[in-house]
């Protein structure tokens, strides 16, 4: 009787083991050859990064490879804007930049110069490739109201002393502006909101203003191509999609996660308002959409499955920290690695999307792992390839 | 929406963990009679840590109702804010019953498993009718499962038979601990 109690045990603890444990993260595909700068017919490049404000350091393998490509691109596509870069949030970690004075501030302020370095290329000067920067919720210090919008407006001045110096960056929407703020560049309609203000929206004149300047703003014809830059991801199938281990927390945090009650998790009340906000405005454009958004660190690619979802959603957050993630309903690609997207149009029309990544052993450069630092980069930077390519239109 | 702010919510967990430690010695140490050695025995313990699995449902509850209720946490850390008070005392409560009416341990863990039970299917059912979002059921099942427990365990322990099990022949046992405070 007690062999059998205790075999059953062991057998119930076993099963809860397995079924309740993560599922290990998804190999790295094989390279693939991507779009090449000197190819005829490409008349914009936009590439998307995320959660990139945590380096370690002057910078990492992931952001040196970015800036190297867009000196490739924008010096072979040779026209104003015609790259542009998407930085889709979480710009400053642990909680955004601190003011003068702070311990921290230095590191804070390092942290987002390194990814301003992506365009201090002189190609990138001379064809005004500009990257823009959207709000996370680490930018706003993990904090809402003016507690937040203090951490945020510091921030902005620090955009201002980079463009001040010749960089073409900026953070959109404005710091206590939901949005949308409209840019065109890398060939793309960038219609940038901030998520982690627009959680909070509880003024509904101004949440319904903000809605109808969504759906505004997206109302495109067919062949126009309109990303919709987020920080919080419209789909996921990482942690904040429910990706979460049961041992750790005993069942806590996924029980938490499903009955909606972390407020950054997709399963929120306020999240999903805010998607059925932005779910309302895709509906009713004809517009390819392309949701990019980061929060999540991992890589993933996951088509429409149904309507008033964007056609394509891009989940890019693996500029600085990668996590696990799992297929969900529509998943094209994941990858937990460092990388980064890149949107590519042609002249026909069509639209293209690569995503470029490494092991993740190339993630950063621990001083202590690498004492030539520089080598360090140098083998990381040679280690990414583009190892998903998807045509989107 | 999300009410506190991040270095309150530092502040009031720092001052909810010293709150907790003293209010689940202090229900111990009120309630938690000694009896006589046998009577010390797993029981107490079970109910103790029964007792803290119910405090940390009943957790998950508050956060679930005050998240419906437009004020959602901000991450998992900020759990712990309401975690330890409710858990230390429920911790407390279960250790003070196994330690002082042994008798009803069961009636009362009964009880409210089958609450518990009860309780989580009824709020799937409400939660699903009346909230839309994916997450509306098992945010019914978590608040209704809480709801359950606490009934369930009060009914059962109030049906409890009790009975005389006190031998004074035997000497109780002193527990004693030290608890390494930092502040």
């Amino acid at each position: 009787m007690v062999r059998a109690l205790r075999a059953g045990l062991c057998l119930a603890l076993s099963g809860l083991w397995v079924g309740c444990s993560t599922p290990a993260p998804p190999q790295l595909p094989a390279a693939i050859p991507g779009f090449a700068p000197d190819e005829a017919g490409i008349t914009g490049v936009l590439f998307v990064i995320g959660d990139a404000g945590e380096t370690l350091g002057v910078g990492n393998p992931v952001l040196r490879k970015l800036r190297r490509e867009v000196e490739e691109w924008s010096a072979a596509l040779a026209a104003d804007s015609a790259v542009g870069v998407l930085f889709v949030g979480d710009n400053i970690y642990p909680n955004g930049l601190n003011p003068v004075g702070h311990p921290d501030r230095g590191r804070d302020s390092l942290r987002l110069w390194n990814q301003f370095r992506v365009v201090d290329g002189p190609a990138a000067a001379r064809y005004g490739t500009p990257a823009v920067f959207i709000p996370g919720n680490h930018d706003w210090g993990g904090e809402f109201g003016e507690e937040g919008l203090a951490f945020l407006r510091r921030e902005e001045e620090l955009f201002s002393i980079a463009r001040s110096q010749g960089l073409e960056v900026d953070l959109i929407p404005p710091a206590n502006d939901p949005g949308p703020e409209v840019v065109e560049i890398g060939g793309a309609k960038i219609v940038a909101v901030d998520t982690h203000l627009w959680l909070e929206l509880d003024d509904d004149l101004r949440r319904a203003r903000a809605v109808q300047q969504v759906r505004a703003a997206v109302r495109e014809p067919r062949d126009r191509l309109v990303v919709f830059a987020a920080h919080h991801p419209f789909a996921t199938g990482g942690p904040h999609g429910g990706l979460l281990p049961f041992l750790p927390s005993l069942g806590v945090h996924p029980m938490l996660h499903r009955s909606g009650t972390l407020g950054q998790d997709i399963t929120a009340l306020p999240y999903q308002e805010m998607l059925g906000d932005f779910s309302s405005a895709f509906s009713g454009t004809e517009a390819l959409v392309v949701y990019a958004g980061g929060h999540e660190h991992n890589l993933q690619v996951i088509e429409r499955t149904a309507p008033g979802q964007p056609n394509w959603t891009l989940v890019s957050g693996t500029g600085s920290n990668f996590r696990g993630v799992d297929e969900i309903d529509g998943t094209r690609f994941m990858a937990s690695a460092p990388g980064y997207m890149r949107i590519v149009t042609l002249d026909d029309g069509s639209t293209h999307l690569e995503v470029v990544a490494a092991d993740g052993a190339h993630q950063e450069c621990p001083s202590d792992q690498y004492p030539d630092y520089e080598t360090c980069l140098r083998v990381g930077v040679a280690a990414f390839e583009v190892v998903f390519r998807r045509q989107l239109r | 929406m999300y009410g506190v702010p991040a270095h309150m919510r530092r502040e009031n967990s720092r001052y909810a963990i010293r709150a907790s430690v003293t209010l689940a010695l202090s229900l111990v140490a009120l309630c938690g009679s000694p009896k006589p050695a046998t009577a010390q025995n797993l029981e107490a313990l079970a109910a103790g840590a029964a007792g803290l699995g119910a405090g940390v449902w009943w957790t998950m509850s508050i956060a679930s109702a005050r998240a419906r209720s437009g004020t959602v946490l901000y991450e998992i850390d900020d759990i712990f804010s309401y975690a330890l008070p409710v858990g230390a005392v429920s911790f407390g409560a279960g250790l003070a019953l196994g330690l002082s009416e042994e008798e009803r341990v069961g009636e009362t863990l009964l009880g409210g498993a089958v609450g518990w039970g009860v309780g989580f299917a009824v709020g799937w059912v409400v939660g699903d009718a009346i909230w839309e979002d994916p997450a509306g059921p098992w945010a019914g099942s978590v608040i209704g499962a809480g709801v359950g427990l606490l009934a369930g365990s009060l009914t059962g322990f109030l049906l409890a038979e009790t009975g005389s099990v006190e031998d004074e022949s035997r000497s109780p046992l002193t527990l004693g601990f030290t608890l390494p405070l930092p502040w």
